[in-house]
């Protein structure tokens, strides 16, 4: 639903933020989208979304090119931005204005969302805190029942109740026919929610592995002593954690942010275990 | 098809820009009548205001001061709304809600370019024309309540007449000042919205200046020209009218086909690139 070939893109000349970048993006599965501050999330999401345009190679978005923005594409897109600038009216007029553009919006659906978020129906959203008008514009995302839900860094600004809430409604949201795109850097926050991790690193993307996969190729596990043939260790508090190569059958639980970091540090072991 | 132009969604649209600055809107336009209002009240109908008016030999009252006030105060209210239109489309948050909306590029182009054609110039025409309208009716029905033996006598350069002023009326400011130049009014009104409308999109920030800026050196620069050439080409011309009508024609107020497909085309042109700067527009 989402296939990215030879992707080329940079704001400047000669500073590319993508060069050749390959992705595809499957019907019933969340993306993770990780990496560092700069390495293009949010632009690869806008260039998903058609907010900014491939210089090079191509990009299609539900059989669509983005960057023509057709009504008929941007209406099985619900984009959550991290910085965002609501309509300055109250929820219900918000909703009456802007819910007619989604042909398969739920406005039931929308006011259930809110409700589990605590947000007042009739409330204005120039009186709402940061938190709150995130809230309602996942609430609105979700509700416009579109088949691509891209978000970045969905998390930022949430307390630690709707963390919880925003987690099950994602999971419950999930169909067949969906694609959830979640950009972050909160990792812990969307454990055990994403079933896919995106690395990108040096302008492409270097890790694209489920987490099953993940799982069944490497082993995570916390030492109180550095494992000599550890393909990455890093020291916590008073132990160590480790990733080794999973030779048998066991099962870890996926660290992500450990993992992240294993990529950063030792790049070539790690990617080569999921290129091969 | 692709399904890029649906009327339906335009209206969803007018109705969504509506909702979003409607009140700003209306607090503008009640502004901008309040001030029509006060030049007009300042000018009321009484006697002691005789000397602000003009009187023709057929007992037609004209006066002076609805012109510049049609003129300055429409050309900033339609610039203004004009270029106010995409200005937060600079701000990067507030361009991601309006490009990610399902609309086609093409409809916000559109929607953009009725709301500040339609309901701008509109709303303006009607709160001036009404203001100016009501103004008109009370002046008449007011000399009618003028002594019958009041007149008033016009000394001109070449004339000299007597009016009884219960005789006297005021026309209505479209047949004042002519049909003609005032659709020529209303064209300079759309050319100014066209090009504020496509300085809103194309510029980041403090669009309104910039857009001035621009119109105003790009103006000068072919004013200066136009004036240029026909200087030049006008002293080497030996003009001959061969029948009375040419010379009538030439003296007269004939506006030449010419600019009439020049200012269509400068207001489409203004048009289509804004469409282009929707459509090109990244975040």
């Amino acid at each position: 639903m989402v296939t990215i070939q030879n992707l080329q893109f940079g704001y400047r000349k000669r500073v590319p933020v993508f060069e050749n970048l390959r992705l595809q993006l499957n019907p019933g599965h969340i993306y993770g989208l990780l990496g560092e501050n700069g390495t293009g999330k949010s632009t690869l999401l806008k260039l998903i979304a058609g907010l900014a345009f491939a210089q090079n190679g191509s990009v299609v978005t539900l059989g669509c090119n983005p960057q023509k923005r057709l009504p008929r594409m941007l209406q099985q897109i619900a984009f959550i931005p991290e910085e965002f600038d609501l309509l300055p009216l109250n929820i219900p007029t918000f909703v009456k204005v802007s819910a007619p553009f989604y042909p398969q919006f739920d406005e039931k659906y929308l006011y259930e969302l809110l409700k589990e978020f605590q947000i007042p129906e009739g409330q204005a959203i120039t009186d709402m805190s940061y938190g709150q008008k995130k809230k309602l514009l996942i609430a609105f995302g979700l509700a416009t029942n579109a088949r691509l839900i891209i978000m970045d860094e969905p998390t930022n600004g949430l307390d630690i109740p709707s963390k919880a809430q925003f987690r099950k409604m994602i999971a419950a949201t999930l169909t067949e026919e969906k694609i959830i795109i979640i950009s972050t850097h909160q990792v812990r926050d969307l454990d055990n929610l994403i079933d896919t991790i995106l690395l990108l690193d040096e302008h492409r993307i270097v890790l694209d592995a489920s987490v099953d996969v993940i799982t069944e190729k490497l082993y995570f596990s916390n030492t109180s002593q550095p494992i000599a043939d550890a393909l990455y260790s890093e020291s916590a508090f008073n132990n160590y954690q480790n990733i080794t190569i999973n030779n048998g059958d066991d099962y870890s639980r996926l660290d992500m942010e450990l993992l992240f970091n294993a990529v950063l540090k030792e790049k070539t072991k790690i990617t080569q275990l999921f290129n091969a | 098809m692709d399904n890029s132009f649906s009327l339906h969604r335009i209206g969803l649209l007018m109705k969504r820009q509506w909702a979003s600055f409607g009140k700003i809107f209306l607090i503008a336009l009640g502004a901008v009548t309040l001030v029509i209002l006060g030049f007009y009240l300042y000018y009321w109908p009484s006697i002691k205001n005789i000397s602000i008016y003009g009187f023709s030999r057929e007992g037609i009252v004209s006066f002076s001061f609805p012109i510049p006030v049609f003129c300055i105060i429409g050309i900033l209210f339609v610039s203004l709304s004009s270029s106010w239109y995409f200005s937060k489309w600079g701000k990067k948050a507030s361009a991601m809600e309006e490009l990610i909306l399902p609309v086609s590029n093409l409809e916000k182009a559109v929607c953009g370019i009725l709301f500040t054609s339609i309901v701008c110039i509109g709303s303006f025409l009607i709160v001036f024309l009404l203001i100016d309208g009501g103004y008109r009716m009370y002046l008449n029905d007011f000399v009618k309540t003028l002594d019958p033996k009041m007149t008033i006598s016009v000394t001109t350069e070449n004339d000299s007449y007597v009016n009884h002023m219960r005789d006297c009326h005021a026309e209505s400011f479209v047949k004042e000042i002519g049909s003609l130049p005032f659709v020529w009014t209303i064209v300079i009104g759309f050319i100014l919205q066209g090009l504020f409308l496509l300085g809103s999109i194309y510029f980041k920030r403090f669009q309104y200046i910039k857009t001035l800026l621009a119109v105003s050196i790009t103006t000068f620069i072919a004013v200066y020209l136009a004036v240029k050439w026909t200087i030049s080409i006008e002293m080497d011309k030996h003009r001959v009218y061969h029948t009375l009508q040419d010379l009538e024609n030439q003296n007269g107020n004939v506006v030449p086909v010419f600019w009439y497909v020049f200012v269509i085309v400068v207001i489409l042109v203004c048009y289509w690139v804004t469409y282009l700067r929707i459509k090109e527009k990244e975040i």
